[in-house]
């Protein structure tokens, strides 16, 4: 039994389902990450959880416990919101302080614990300040120290950093990291940007309509989608429509798809090929013999984004549109739109999924 | 999540936006300054001459005096029913969810619409010594329809009549604040470990504090200043303020400068009241 075990658990709103038999079961010491759109389901989980609401039917334990059974107060849960909800009337050390004193601590243990925590995110010179003087990076990490304070089974993180820009929410990334390690707190992290899940989780929970359709390491969730869901959510995929044709080729708009089929499938089946455009390689005519070379399509330039490092080339194959990344280089800058080129499919890195 | 700020406007906009603001000074000069001015003019007159005989006359009358201490009596105790009344039912309606809010919340300003004398005739209709809930309780329990009805007459039914159009004035004030509230925060209290008690006094309180001083600030100076509901129901016979300015100006011996000092002594000590008020409560809710 995980520290956290959900069964079969649902809960609905009027018509809408939020969650759907969910079973999910999170190790002692682990993060474990919610990753879906919005509307799948995971904020509700988090609440459920922390007891803000009951679900519909279903089993929730914490640490061995029936938690339903249990007062918010009593599961002992430390929650970050997304817009902090630090206590605005409150400075930075009565908000880290709120936990402990609404416990029942002693005055000199919650000095130390402030202190000590204040300390840890790094921010002990503004103890005296109040939440609206600080930058959104820094009411995060007071939020986080808040919900620590109280030295929680289990921390809950609700899109923690979706409120910040593009650099602090990297730096911040990784301090959660390291202080969930630290403090080795349960800690479930619920995100709508997969590569903060894919960056900060041991493992991954990708949900979809109120339900996990995948949950596995980092790696196995990018390199191994078990469903077309979540292959799109996870990674910008090409998805190829295509149909067996044999043990060994599949047939797509046409032609001829060389590409080892699951075993099972019989001829005739309809079958998604996914690849990952750094998985499509792009060459200049006559750059490549077209005559001999497998899966090589002939198509036309008909967008490019400079990414940075890479530049993504979006190549019409027939009606399609096929995505390819390419290291930035002159080459792939002098590309023209309209442009015809022609693009290899790496089938060996593709997945089919039925 | 992102709040977008008001768009910086340039120094010739603004200069036009200020042309919206004419009618509005205007209403405000015709209808609030020049009457004040007016007013305060004649009651400053007496036989003709600069005086002050009016105001005389009401510091040492004990008809006077006597005429602010029920008004006052009547204005805080109604006020302090109407906001203790009003915040909880204002949350009760704010948390029903959309579709009942927006049916509760119409239902409730339904009261603002009437004249403050057909509310005084409906209370006698309904409580009054024929009033059909005096009929049936006096079916029911067999009691005396007259003297039941008496406190009806009274300043203390004056207090039940104002609520009818003060607890919807409460609850209109506090919707925008639960509107604004946080609720994360309350989630963030309660799982941190505070108790509801708690919990209200550190969060919530502070949170909706402006709007409880806005809305019985409110409910005060609209108490004070109320006429036709305490004159449908008691004619003149409660001794408050507005009654006492009309009998000053209606009946017999006219004394209109009489009347002017005393609008103005009202004005004064309702602006003033309120003002103390809101300074008090507001430093002391923002500082916490």
């Amino acid at each position: 039994m995980g520290y956290i075990e959900l069964r079969n658990v649902s809960k609905r709103f009027g018509k809408v389902v939020a969650l759907d038999n969910l079973n999910l079961s999170v190790e002692k010491g682990e993060l474990l990450t919610l990753l879906g759109p919005s509307g799948c389901g995971k904020t509700t989980t988090l609440r459920l959880i922390a007891g803000f609401m009951k679900p519909d039917s279903g089993e929730i334990y914490i640490d061995g416990k029936n938690a339903l059974s249990m007062s918010i107060k009593e599961r002992k849960i430390g929650i970050v919101f997304q817009n902090y909800a630090l206590f605005p009337n409150l400075s930075v050390f009565e908000n880290v302080a709120f936990g402990l004193r609404a416990r029942g601590e002693s005055e000199r243990k919650i000095r130390d614990k402030v202190q000590q925590l204040l300390e840890m995110i790094g921010i002990a010179d503004k103890a005296s300040s109040l939440p609206s003087e600080l930058s959104g990076g820094q009411q995060q990490r007071v939020a986080l120290a808040r919900a620590l304070a109280i030295e929680p089974k289990v921390l809950l993180l609700d899109e923690p950093l979706s409120a910040l820009d593009a650099k602090v929410r990297n730096m911040l990334r990784f301090e959660i990291k390291r202080i969930q390690r630290e403090s080795g707190v349960t800690t479930i992290y619920v995100t709508h940007d997969q590569e903060e899940a894919l960056s900060i989780s041991d493992r991954v929970a990708v949900m979809n309509k109120g339900r996990i359709e995948q949950l596995g390491a980092p790696a196995e969730i990018y390199l191994n989608p078990s469903t077309k869901f979540v292959a799109d959510f996870v990674g910008v995929n090409n998805f190829l429509e295509a149909v067996t044709w044999n043990g060994e080729t599949l047939l797509w708009e046409g032609y001829q798809l060389k590409l080892k089929t699951p075993v099972g499938l019989t001829p005739n089946s309809k079958v998604t090929v996914v690849i990952r455009p750094e998985d499509v390689l792009l060459f200049k005519l006559g750059e490549i013999p077209e005559e001999g070379e497998e899966n090589l399509f002939r198509g036309r330039v008909s967008g490019k984004i400079f990414l940075g490092p890479i530049t993504r080339v979006a190549v019409k194959v027939k009606e399609k549109v096929i995505l390819s990344d390419s290291i930035s280089s002159e080459k792939i800058f002098s590309l023209a739109e309209g442009e015809e080129v022609m693009v290899k499919i790496d089938t060996s890195k593709a997945k089919v999924i039925t | 999540m992102g709040k977008r700020g008001l768009r910086p406007v340039k120094m010739g906009e603004r200069r036009y936006l200020y042309l919206f603001l004419i009618p509005l000074i205007m209403i405000i000069t015709l209808f609030l300054l020049v009457p004040l001015i007016f007013v305060l003019r004649d009651s400053l007159l007496s036989q003709g001459r600069l005086s002050l005989a009016n105001y005389y006359a009401i510091f040492t009358k004990r008809l006077y005096l006597s005429s602010f201490k029920t008004s006052l009596l009547l204005s805080l105790t109604t006020t302090a029913i109407g906001t203790l009344i009003g915040i909880p039912l204002s949350y009760v309606i704010y948390r029903r969810g959309p579709r009942a809010q927006d049916l509760l919340l119409s239902l409730t300003s339904i009261p603002l619409v009437f004249s403050g004398l057909v509310v005084g005739f409906s209370f006698i209709v309904i409580l009054g010594s024929s009033g059909f809930i005096t009929l049936i309780l006096k079916k029911l329990f067999n009691i005396n329809p007259v003297e039941f009805s008496a406190f009806l007459f009274t300043w203390k039914g004056l207090v039940i009549a104002y609520l009818y159009f003060l607890i919807p004035r409460m609850i209109l004030t506090m919707t925008a604040a639960w509107a604004s509230f946080d609720w994360n925060l309350l989630d963030a209290a309660l799982s941190l470990g505070a108790s509801y008690t708690l919990t209200f006094r550190k969060v919530i309180l502070p949170a909706i504090a402006p709007s409880v001083i806005a809305g019985s600030s409110l409910l005060f100076a609209v108490s004070m200043g109320a006429f036709g509901t305490a004159f449908a129901l008691t004619g003149t016979g409660v001794n408050i303020v507005p009654l006492l300015i009309y009998t000053h100006i209606s009946e017999v011996g006219i004394e209109l400068g009489r009347a002017d000092a005393l609008a103005i002594l009202l004005t004064l000590l309702t602006t003033s009241i309120v003002m103390i008020y809101e300074r008090l409560f507001v430093r002391r809710s923002t500082r916490v």
